[in-house]
């Protein structure tokens, strides 16, 4: 008699360790489908938008070129660095051509101050399309973007140039 | 083998073991002990994620709803579609009053409110989808972004050959995003008008001044009284009426505050406002604003003229009438806000005032205010 | 009967655990979610005041900000608590730094303070912006700091 008993005992235990294995799967199959977009997406996004814009329109009042003494923005440094890769001419920025002004002077300043100090990974590039090798500007901060995860971008930013169209684009990751 | 207990006699009975009869009744209460529990806990589950999915449902409706008033104010001439597929079956409420505009699901819970961005919009919206349009309002300067909401169910009939039927035909549809379009249409006579299918109010705008007198057009009349409403423009002014039954009642006529010009945002505000009382309210919030901006001008005036631009050239000369109207446009716009509408024809005129004074510093060379 | 406390005593020992374990889990879950809105909120007010008539460039320009503007902004709030209560409505408890990077670091502009006095959190988020002194047609570059308090 008591080994029939023990049977009715064991089965409802069998019973109540499927209900709790089914309570676990519920629990699991619901943190699998929670949807675990990132929050900081539209920040990351924003700031690199917000960056170049506000970047190419910068101003300084470092550079000459043969009118005397003037006011250029990014763009326009950049504009002339496609022009003249190799310097000689266009403007004269601390006594250094535009594109060695921007590499080593102007956009290390900017970034420094900025996603530096916002501890931000980031790559800045600005590329030649009809000979994007050697980029014109690259910039990496913190490391950079290679190989890692939730990397958003400013979008393109292109520039009419003499020498073609200058695609920049400003990539910010986690 | 004999397996029957033999038959005891005499007053002694056998001690018969209790462990079976025991443990029968201890294995139910175990069972209903334990059953009680998990019935318990699915039923804590339950009420729980009731509860949560109440909340969420509220959270999500302020969501889409505040995303309405920051759409407005991120960019100038934006027109966005809002997707409120969980809501197509729900009425949306807008109404604007004493400077607080109040947005909800009608009957359902608290209506989000906004004390700053004017928004125009019909009384009740029920659609699967909102077109918001936003214009920005300029007195002469930039002051905010006003807010026109709709949906592809409020059809907008256009009464006349005004310059602005064409405006707002071109403008109903959007070139970047094919989902926006607004339902408006231009009649001759709104007599012989009918409405489209699926739609579930009507707006009249009415350029004439003849569309809105006698009865309402018969094509009309199945629609409720608050379905059907119409603005008439005439001598700078627009007059509200809603249907009331067979015909029409006039809720008042509004003054248009307005440099006009091309998308004139006060003209669109009243084509968009249920009635008088929103298209009031939301130029009142306005010209609060407008009141701070303008300080805010005022002062950046100041040190314009304190600057070595201002002394360059023949700017001396062109600056010359800015002084006067950074005092009067400011203390004018000022007494709009607190008087609307008694004390806006002054504010009116500084404001063009101040608008050709700008232009002038522009065609000068000199640096203009705005 | 041992047997049987035993299976009671371990199956509400797991019951207990489970429950334990889905209601940590149910509050982190709810504590990530506020922490979303408020990053989310950050954005938005920072975005509003980005595109603010009053420090936003003329011609609209998309993260600029009108240095003569942001200066007047800056007076017209702190001399009016009116004024300061208005744009309340369109901040609530947040506080808006705009800081200069080239050329000059040393500027920078509290345009808005209004802390919480006992806030739980505080989101920072950072917007690069232009900044145009129209006076001498300069645009210099700096970031907006926005911190919100919830």
């Amino acid at each position: 008699m008591i080994l029939l008993r023990r049977g009715q005992m064991e089965m409802i235990g069998l019973v109540v360790i499927v209900l709790l294995v089914t309570i676990a799967f519920l629990f699991l199959v619901q943190f699998a489908l929670n949807d675990r977009s990132d929050p900081h997406f539209f920040a990351r996004k924003q700031l690199a938008t917000s960056t170049l814009m506000a970047l190419s329109i910068t101003t300084t009042s470092d550079c000459v070129s043969g009118d005397g003494p003037q006011i250029v923005s990014v763009n326009e440094l950049l504009k002339d660095c496609a022009v003249n890769r190799e310097g000689g001419f266009g403007y004269n920025c601390k006594g250094k051509y535009s594109c060695a002004y921007l590499r080593e002077e102007l956009i290390p300043t900017l970034m420094a101050g900025s996603l530096d100090t916002f501890r931000q990974r980031y790559e800045l590039r600005s590329i030649l399309i009809q000979d994007p090798d050697p980029p014109l500007l690259r910039q990496v901060g913190n490391d950079g973007c290679a190989a890692r995860t939730n990397v958003d971008t400013s979008g393109e930013f292109p520039l009419d140039t003499g020498a073609g169209l200058v695609m920049s684009t400003l990539l910010i990751c986690d | 083998m004999n397996t029957v207990a033999p038959k005891r006699q005499g007053r002694f009975r056998p001690c018969r073991p209790k462990k079976g009869q025991m443990e029968m009744p201890f294995n139910w209460i175990y069972v209903l002990i334990a059953g009680g529990v998990i019935l318990l806990f699915f039923v804590g589950i339950v009420v729980k994620q009731k509860a949560s999915a109440a909340e969420q449902l509220g959270t999500e409706v302020n969501q889409i709803l505040s995303s309405i008033t920051s759409a407005a104010s991120s960019a100038e001439t934006t027109k966005v579609v809002i997707q409120l597929a969980g809501f197509a079956e729900e009425s949306l409420s807008f109404q604007c009053s004493d400077g607080v505009t109040k947005f909800g699901i009608l009957g359902k819970g608290k209506p989000a409110e906004d004390l700053v961005t004017p928004l125009f919009a019909p009384a009740l919206v029920q659609s699967g989808e909102l077109l918001l349009w936003s214009l920005p309002f300029h007195f002469p300067y930039k002051i905010t972004d006003f807010l026109y909401v709709t949906a592809p169910t409020v059809q907008y009939v256009l009464v006349g050959n005004d310059v602005h039927v064409q405006e707002f035909l071109k403008e109903a549809k959007s070139s970047e995003d094919a989902r926006f379009a607004i339902s408006v249409m231009r009649v001759d006579d709104i007599a012989a008008f009918s409405p489209s299918a699926g739609m579930k109010s009507v707006r009249i705008v009415d350029y004439t001044g003849q569309a809105i007198t006698g009865e309402v057009p018969s094509s009309l009349q199945v629609f409720d009284d608050v379905q059907v409403s119409a603005v008439v423009f005439q001598s700078g002014a627009a007059s509200f009426f809603q249907k009331k039954g067979a015909a029409w009642r006039s809720d008042g006529s509004s003054l248009l505050f307005t440099l006009g010009g091309e998308l004139d945002a006060v003209h669109f505000a009243a084509i968009f406002a249920q009635n008088k009382e929103m298209f009031d309210c939301g130029m009142t919030k306005a010209l609060q604003r407008a009141k701070h901006v303008s300080r805010v001008y005022a002062e950046k005036g100041k040190a314009l003229l304190a600057s070595p631009a201002a002394l360059e050239g023949t700017c001396p000369v062109t600056y010359s009438g800015l002084p006067e109207l950074l005092i009067v446009h400011p203390s004018a716009t000022l007494t709009c806000a607190e008087t609307y509408p008694l004390g806006c024809p002054d504010a009116v005129q500084s404001a063009g005032k101040l608008r050709a004074q700008n232009e002038l510093l522009f065609k000068g060379g000199c640096v203009p205010l705005y | 009967m041992t047997e049987t406390i035993a299976v009671m005593f371990i199956f509400f020992v797991l019951l207990f655990f489970g429950m334990i374990f889905y209601y940590r889990y149910v509050d982190a879950s709810i504590e990530g979610k506020m922490d979303e809105n408020a990053q989310r909120r950050a954005i938005e007010i920072a975005t509003r005041f980005i595109f603010l008539p009053e420090v936003q460039c003329s011609g609209s320009k998309t993260y600029c900000i009108d240095l003569l503007k942001l200066e007047a902004f800056q007076k017209v709030i702190a001399d009016d608590q009116h004024v300061d209560d208005y744009y309340y409505n369109l901040f609530a408890f947040a506080k808006i730094t705009v800081q200069e990077v080239y050329p000059n670091t040393q500027q920078s502009w509290v345009v808005y303070d209004k802390p919480k006095q006992k806030f739980t959190s505080q989101k920072s988020t950072y917007f690069s912006v232009a900044l145009h002194d129209p006076r001498t047609q300069e645009y210099r570059f700096g970031y907006v700091k926005m911190e919100v308090y919830s």
